[in-house]
């Protein structure tokens, strides 16, 4: 007998499902500040995907063409129709740069969180599930980390490390994880409670089974907010590291070098350089963060039933 | 006596340490269950009742091994004469008899008995929760929820596993198009049912079933009620009913046991324990309950005092004889009373009952 | 006979308007309650018993709402007062106690403080406790511990300094009634004040209650799904079901000559003390959800005796005696039957 044949169609066997969904959209739509969250991060992500065909340069062409010699009146220019954001001191295209920094940007955020996340999940769910010196130890070395200030952490093994983006997001990584696995420890210990869990184990399942079945699955939607919030905080890290000179290499298209680069010309009247990567990292920082604000509103359990 | 029982258990010990000061050193215990020893009889039912702190929720819990017990003897299934052999041996000091005894306990102890020897156990001894909002995973559908006992033990091959689940929920009646819903979408009712399908999906032969009614209503409570009894006749199923509510004690058990601040304080047959209690206790608990009669009124409202002591530092000697109203001086607060029996089948611990 | 009258509720409608409907959790509800009575409200979880006592005491938030009917509480009709009018009302008006005293109690702040300064404020009119003169405060300070010893706290001069936590649960309901009437109130509601304790404790609870209207003179609207516990305390008792009162008369008629099918049931569902059955009556299915409630008699799809007339018409609450009234359409026959098998008896 196949689930096809008893329940009659995959709208029947998943209508409670369904009906969840229709109900988290519903949630969303009654926030506007959650929805300008999420329009705004479609946008950032709908930029980074068609960043080829949005852009009018690629981002390493100078005054609009590839190779030597270079027009010396398209450096420097100020917003036109021509060059949208402007250009810099070599006459890159500003507007392309922009639009292709978010790819990096969302790339650095995205896999800098997800890998924290897995570290985080699979040490704060043991810790906080097994207990004992296991727990002990596990928390202490989060400690450990939690006493260095974030960024001069990262600053300091980026440092080690030597500059550039893989090196940026290697450090963030390493800051990052012991946070999620507090969260989770901490989810971990009152799911636990649960009387589920005591079911679990009356039926004969073993721990393994128990903490991957079980207690992980129904820990993870608060750590989905603290995701939400954190992808903005990288980027706004990474930029940073960037800005101090420990991230990519000048002229990349990259938010926090172009920000950088274009400070010392601030004063001097240059204003677009600096302002329109600024302009996108605040977007997207306040993106995430209005969207993670608005999902843990959504997420919460008093407020669904 | 030598009727069947499915378990024997022996000075029960439980001590849940209380953790505190800088260190986190260990400061007190909670004597939750503190030297309990009894027998459930093969398709019977044993109601356990007692108030909050009691120990009877903690008795259920060690008994399945959901909670190791500190110390005591939990003899499951044992043959019939090894159980006999059990109870000539059990009070015994000299060495050979200790030695007998040990050899049994390796064999049948459930407390000697490490976290895999003691998953086959589970397959024949089952609960059923009071709270069945938190007893069902909420990501999880009824399909899921059932299928996860009858995967782990193998009990049907996997095709057959969706029939399978279909007949438990019939069984408990429920109709298949519950199958893939989640408990939210479940009355309490219901949601009770889905854990009693868990419970029996096993086959087991004994089942604790720890106030699986108190979290519902009073028309739903007697559809589980009935529902519980039916399964026990049609399954020969043994029970071990834990309950603060001695009219549903009265209603499911054939015998109850009256516990107090971590000791078993009476136990008799239901009849027996409702007509004749004993034990100054359960005279107190029986006539603390309201009757559904307004014309039974008691006429003068008893001035009940006290509550029950925590079981962190019980009062010496007769945990109940600071509240109790025959408390004899010199010897209630001094002497532990043990548990006796003073009428057939009828055991009770209480001084006034052992001195003669 | 009217002046005995404290609180008339008449077709009180409160909905709540939810993102799956509008939920009619009260939804055409009339009782009073005379003065120095108790008055049991008994009904199953969701047959808004509960939103019906907030409701009198103007406590539904958001997204619930009176949507009509009139609370007429010693003369005035509640539902016309400013929300400063209705402060004053609530404490020394109506008081009302919870299932679970610890989220009624603040947690930071002593016993006796949280009692003095209900007290303080509804005589004297001070606000901040801080503010308070010595001598007020020292006066007051008796009166607390007098107020604690009436609800039987043990130790009451100990119980006044300390915090929440530090008490057991029956003495922290204790705490609570001391605080609800220490600003003497005339109506008390006490909203499943026993659920949460044990058998020896609510009859503790209870005795006190009783004495409270005994000594104080005061209302009770007792919130109970026990109908032991109404059986026990009770003057009159009106039963709720699905939104709606199904049956109302005084404690012992409703008891002696249960009349409507659902009152018969829930009294049939009860395990007793007193004697064994073999098997319980049940009433079957659930309690129907109260967006789309069944047309015409809510309790129809339970009801064994339910006819053509239960689907399409709602009944309406009828007197078959004096005081007794019942929301069936074939309450008369129900009566009848009833009192005919009495004679038999």
């Amino acid at each position: 007998m196949t689930e096809v044949e008893v329940t009659g169609g995959f709208r029947k066997a998943h209508e409670s499902q369904i009906k969840e969904f229709k109900y988290t959209l519903y949630l969303m739509r009654r926030s506007p500040l959650t929805m300008t969250g999420l329009i705004m991060l479609l946008f950032v992500v709908i930029v980074a995907i068609f960043a080829p065909w949005i852009a009018p340069y690629h981002p390493t062409y100078i005054g609009g063409q590839q190779y030597w010699p270079y027009d010396s009146s398209q450096m420097l220019s100020p917003p036109s129709l021509q060059h949208l954001f402007g250009t810099d001191d070599m006459g890159h295209d500003l507007f392309s740069m922009v639009v292709y920094g978010s790819r990096e940007a969302l790339y650095i955020g995205f896999i800098v969180v997800i890998v924290a996340m897995l570290i985080g999940i699979t040490l704060g769910a043991y810790s906080g599930y097994v207990g004992g010196w296991v727990d002990e130890a596990i928390m202490r070395v989060c400690d450990m980390f939690f006493a260095f200030p974030g960024l001069v952490l990262a600053m300091a093994i980026t440092a080690a490390l030597g500059p550039g983006l893989q090196n940026v997001m290697y450090a963030l990584m390493v800051v990052w994880w012991p946070g999620y696995t507090r969260i989770i420890r901490g989810q971990v210990l009152s799911v636990k409670e649960n009387q589920y869990i005591e079911a679990a184990r009356a039926v004969g399942l073993s721990r393994f089974k128990i903490i991957w079945k079980h207690v992980i699955p129904n820990s993870i939607p608060p750590i989905l907010v603290q995701a939400t919030m954190d992808l903005g905080n990288v980027i706004l890290t990474a930029a940073g590291l960037a800005f101090l000179g420990l991230g990519a290499a000048a002229y990349t298209a990259d938010w926090g070098v172009m920000v950088s680069q274009g400070r010392a010309w601030l004063l001097a009247g240059y204003w677009w350089w600096s302002t329109f990567p600024g302009l996108a990292i605040f977007i997207t920082v306040l993106a995430f963060n209005l969207f993670g604000d608005g999902l843990r509103d959504i997420l919460d359990p008093r407020l669904r039933r | 006596m030598s009727e069947d029982a499915i378990l024997q258990i022996y000075g029960l010990k439980k001590y849940f340490p209380v953790k505190g000061g800088f260190f986190g050193k260990v400061i007190a215990h909670v004597k939750a269950v503190d030297g309990v020893s009894l027998e459930i009889k093969r398709g019977e039912t044993l109601g356990i009742v007692g108030e909050s702190g009691c120990g009877k929720t903690t008795l259920g819990r060690t008994i399945l091994r959901l909670i190791k017990a500190d110390d005591g003897m939990i003899f499951f299934n044992a043959p019939p004469d090894v159980q006999d052999r059990i109870r000539e041996l059990v009070g015994r000091k000299d060495e050979k008899s200790k030695r007998e005894l040990e050899e049994i306990r390796k064999k049948y102890d459930l407390n000697r008995k490490n976290d895999k020897e003691i998953r086959p156990y589970r397959r024949k001894m089952q609960i059923v929760f009071q709270d069945p909002q938190s007893s069902l995973d909420p990501r999880m559908t009824v399909k899921k929820i059932l299928a996860e006992p009858l995967l782990t033990h193998k009990i049907v091959p996997s095709h057959k596993v969706e029939s399978k689940i279909i007949e438990l929920l019939e069984l408990v009646g429920l109709k298949k198009e519950h199958l893939h819903r989640f408990p939210h979408e479940f009355s309490g009712g219901q949601r009770q049912r889905i854990g009693i399908a868990r419970a029996i999906s096993l086959n087991p032969d004994f089942i604790v079933l720890d106030e699986p009614t108190s979290a519902l209503d009073v028309s739903v409570q007697a559809q589980i009620l009935n529902l519980l009894k039916q399964l026990q006749r049609d399954l020969k199923l043994t029970y071990m009913f834990i309950t603060h509510d001695l009219s549903v004690a009265r209603h499911m058990a054939h015998r109850i046991g009256v516990m107090y601040v971590g000791k078993l304080v009476e136990l008799a047959p239901a009849e027996d324990l409702f007509n004749d209690p004993l034990h100054p206790y359960t005279k107190l608990l029986l006539e603390a309950i309201p009757i559904p009669d307004p014309t039974k009124r008691k006429k003068e409202r008893k001035l009940f005092t006290g509550e029950v002591p925590s079981a962190v530092n019980p009062p010496k000697g007769c945990r109940f004889h600071p509240r109790c109203e025959y408390f004899m001086a010199g010897v209630c607060d001094k002497l532990e009373p043990p548990l006796v029996e003073v009428k057939k089948n009828h055991y009770v611990a209480c001084h006034l009952y052992t001195k003669g | 006979m009217d002046d005995d009258i404290l609180l008339k509720v008449e077709d009180l409608h409160t909905y709540f308007y939810t993102y799956e409907g509008v939920v009619k959790a009260v939804d055409g509800v009339s009782f009073y309650v005379k003065k120095g009575e108790v008055f049991g409200v008994v009904g199953e979880t969701g047959c808004g018993k509960s939103v019906t006592a907030l409701s009198i005491i103007g406590l539904i938030d958001e997204p619930g709402k009176i949507v009509s009917g009139k609370i007429i509480f010693q003369g005035k009709n509640l539902r016309e007062l400013s929300e400063d009018e209705m402060r004053k009302i609530r404490g020394k008006g109506i008081s009302m106690i919870f299932q679970e005293p610890m989220t009624a109690l603040n947690p930071v702040y002593k016993i006796g403080d949280q009692i003095l300064e209900i007290i303080l404020l509804h005589k004297y009119g001070i606000e901040d406790i801080k503010k308070a003169p010595k001598d007020i405060k020292k006066k007051e300070r008796k009166r607390v511990i007098d107020m604690l010893r009436l609800v039987r706290m043990p130790d009451p001069e100990r119980a006044i300094d300390s915090y929440p936590h530090e008490l057991s649960g029956g003495m922290r309901q204790r705490a609570m009634i001391a605080m609800m009437l220490a600003a003497e109130p005339s109506l008390l509601i006490a909203d499943e004040p026993t659920t949460a304790l044990d058998v020896t404790v609510q009859a503790q609870i209870l005795n006190i209650l009783l004495d409270m209207r005994d000594k104080l003179g005061i209302s009770i609207i007792l919130i109970t799904h026990d109908l032991s516990v109404v059986a026990d305390v009770c003057d009159r008792v009106a039963v709720m079901y699905a939104g709606n009162i199904v049956e109302m008369a005084d404690v012992y008629t409703i008891f002696k000559h249960p009349v409507h099918p659902y009152t018969r049931g829930l009294m049939q569902a009860i395990p007793s003390i007193a004697e064994k059955k073999e098997e319980l009556k049940y009433i079957k299915g659930s309690v129907p959800n109260l967006i789309y409630p069944p047309p015409g008699c809510r309790f129809h799809p339970r009801c064994e005796y339910a006819q053509d007339i239960c689907k399409k018409e709602k009944p309406k609450l009828i007197e078959v005696e004096p005081g007794h009234y019942v929301a069936c359409h074939f309450a008369k026959e129900f009566f009848e039957k009833e009192k005919e098998s009495d004679k038999n008896e």
